[in-house]
């Protein structure tokens, strides 16, 4: 058999429990190709299945130990990773989810993994220099409405239907079991990184907006006038979120 | 929505408001802010936002053969009581048991 | 037999090395250990920032590195991923380290990843296809590349080399250099029915840059043969060490690295592996030379 002809019929019995085996292998009474075949195929499925528990800790917890192996072992089967780069496996995690009968009584478990998914891209987001938000105390009063700023690589502005951070929070942080407060049935919230430390919080409505609009490329001006839309916004408490964080590294003045 | 003039008058005086609020909180904002890590962190990484690694080794201790199999979920979420939606239905629920492997 | 040892030069501190957990980060920067270097996986460090990369900077402003890849896929029938090699040689070329190796096997196929090292048949046709691959990568990265033996277990009808021979030419075709994985031999020997000495005796020792050192797990054939797992979950098995042994013995030391991938131990019982292999290189060395490149 050619070489590619043998990793064609490899591969297809690896991710397939009861396929029959590759032709060209040698047996013997001292070698039970079964079990050495199975080596590969529990290689593969571990590993791969290990990698998920890694990356969707909370979704595990919510699911317990054995079912969420289960449940990994399904979609490894039907998406393989792409990339030798396993820190990313799991893009099509929440999809999958969302679509997998066992778990249609969570639905929030979709919303769970997206936002595990996001904190790992923020985790390894490129580095930049903060900028010190005193540069905004040197800007023209005249030029501020239309000054835009680059932010973060490192930093997600997420929505969710679902109370996604709180129900990450109650599962994965100490203590907080007692004092889950847990107000709203939609959440949003920026993930971003501090001394390369995940860090996340959440966002009332028009800050969302406002800092969206800022990741996007519009102006100081026009991001706060699209979230001065949203009842109870307060730009000044934006700007405070936008300045604590330190999520600025640049400052574009439109000349 | 406001319109530009009131927002460009704003956004000068809150500005300055949210530098003086930031020089205030800077070391509070920044230790609240600050979230721990539980029993998310496997050996070999320091950090649970770090997410899987590769491999070069093998194992022997599992079997992923695709019988049937049934489950009991333990997840510690399924007694987590969460706001209701909008139907007035109770989010809490239970797992459907997964009774066979539907890839295999 | 050892002294005019015609061994390629070895491009990192012939001392005995650990792979890099970051676990261990702070009692590495911290305190006196038998680690003269560290070895990670590229793979690993292929995000664009963080706190990944600001741990391997550290480590590599104050030790040797060796960059170990598993995801290159040298023996896959279906091309070697370019995406990857750029990937690989922006790393390469950011943190200099002083070996590159990667593994005799195959791991992709189409466009999917197994995250493990498959086995490849040792024929004229898959000779040229891991030659082709291993120059292509050699001049992408503008480097040598050591290539490791595989653990197996299975092996195919049609091979027409040796393990040995296969690897001998590959070297010998790309001018690539050698790692040899004695945990690996010793698996596959059991596993295939083959005598690990003999095998090392055959391996072409002058082209091996580099030592594996690992541990491996039991398993059994439901013939009530004794199946070896590849599993780097524990410390090097008695028999491990006295292969080891023997071969620096004969050939002399060689830069040599303690794998533990799996079960990771605390720093300090690491390290007491890794300083083990540490003076078993030293009693190896020819009276008057200093362990120390």
């Amino acid at each position: 058999m050619s070489n590619i002809g043998l990793q064609y019929s490899f591969v297809k019995s690896l991710l397939a429990p009861d396929a029959v085996l590759p032709t060209g292998l040698v047996s013997d009474q001292k070698i039970d190709l079964q079990k050495r075949f199975s080596v590969y195929r529990n290689n593969v499925m571990s590993s791969l299945v290990s990698a998920l528990t890694v990356a969707f800790p909370t979704v595990e917890k919510i699911v317990g130990d054995q079912f969420f192996k289960a449940m990994a072992a399904v979609y490894v089967r039907q998406y393989p990773p792409k990339s030798p780069v396993l820190m990313f496996y799991g893009d099509e995690f929440p999809m999958f989810l969302r679509g997998f009968a066992p778990v249609s009584a969570l639905p929030y478990l979709s919303d769970v993994a997206r936002l595990e998914q996001l904190r790992r891209q923020v985790y390894h987001a490129a580095d930049a220099p903060s900028l010190s938000s005193d540069v905004f105390s040197e800007i023209a009063e005249s030029d501020l409405f239309l000054t835009s700023v680059s932010l973060q690589p490192a930093s997600e502005i997420a929505a969710f239907q679902s109370p996604t951070f709180s129900i990450w929070n109650w599962n994965s942080v100490e203590g907080n079991r007692e004092k889950q407060d847990i107000l709203s049935t939609r959440e949003s919230g920026l993930i971003w990184r501090v001394n390369n430390e995940v860090r996340m919080r959440l966002l009332p409505l028009g800050i969302e907006v406002f800092l969206r609009n800022l990741k996007q490329g519009l102006s100081l001006g026009e991001s706060a006038k699209e979230a001065s839309a949203t009842p109870g916004f307060d730009l000044t408490a934006a700007l405070t979120t936008l300045f604590e964080t330190r999520l600025v590294t640049a400052v574009n003045l439109r000349s | 929505m406001a319109s530009s003039k009131l927002i460009a008058i704003a956004l000068a005086g809150a500005v300055t408001a949210a530098l003086t609020t930031t020089a205030l909180t800077a070391n509070t904002a920044e230790a609240a802010a600050k979230e721990k890590c539980f029993g998310v962190s496997l050996a070999g990484e320091n950090d649970c936002a770090a997410g899987p690694g590769t491999t070069c080794a093998g194992t022997s201790t599992v079997d992923y053969q695709g019988n049937a199999w049934k489950l009991v979920p333990k997840g510690s979420c399924l007694t987590m009581e969460l706001p209701n939606d909008s139907d007035g239905n109770a989010r809490q629920g239970s797992l459907s048991e997964l009774e066979r492997d539907p890839a295999a | 037999m050892i002294t005019g040892n015609p061994r390629i030069k070895p491009c990192i501190p012939v001392r005995a090395g650990a792979g890099f957990k970051s676990v261990h980060y702070d009692e590495i920067l911290n305190g006196d250990h038998a680690a003269g270097w560290f070895e990670v996986h590229a793979e690993n460090y292929m995000g664009e920032g963080g706190r990944p990369h600001e741990m391997l900077e550290r480590l590599r402003a104050d030790y040797p590195l060796s960059f170990h890849g598993v995801g290159l896929s040298i023996g896959s029938a279906d091309g070697i991923d370019t995406t990857h090699l750029s990937r690989l040689k922006n790393l390469c070329d950011r943190y200099q380290p002083n070996i590159f190796s990667e593994h005799l096997a195959w791991s992709s196929h189409g466009d999917s990843f197994f995250n493990d090292l498959l086995p490849l048949p040792y024929t004229k046709e898959t000779l040229s296809l891991v030659v082709s691959h291993i120059d292509q990568i050699q001049t992408s990265l503008g480097r040598q590349l050591l290539l490791e033996n595989p653990s197996a277990y299975l092996t195919f009808e049609e091979n027409s080399f040796t393990e040995v021979e296969f690897l001998n030419q590959v070297a010998c075709r790309t001018g690539c250099g050698l790692l040899l994985d004695v945990n690996n031999v010793f698996v596959s020997a059991n596993n295939l029915g083959f005598d690990a000495q003999h095998y090392l005796t055959e391996f072409p020792v002058e082209k091996v840059g580099e030592i594996h050192l690992a541990g491996f797990s039991k398993d059994q054939d439901s013939s009530d043969e004794s199946l070896l797992v590849d599993a780097h979950d524990r410390a090097p098995a008695e028999a491990i060490w006295r292969l080891f042994m023997s071969l620096v013995g004969r050939i002399g030391p060689v830069p040599t690295l303690i794998e533990w991938d799996n079960n990771i131990p605390s720093w300090i019982e690491l390290n007491a592996e890794v300083q083990k292999a540490g003076q078993i290189l030293d009693a190896a060395f020819p009276l008057g030379e200093v362990a120390n490149v």
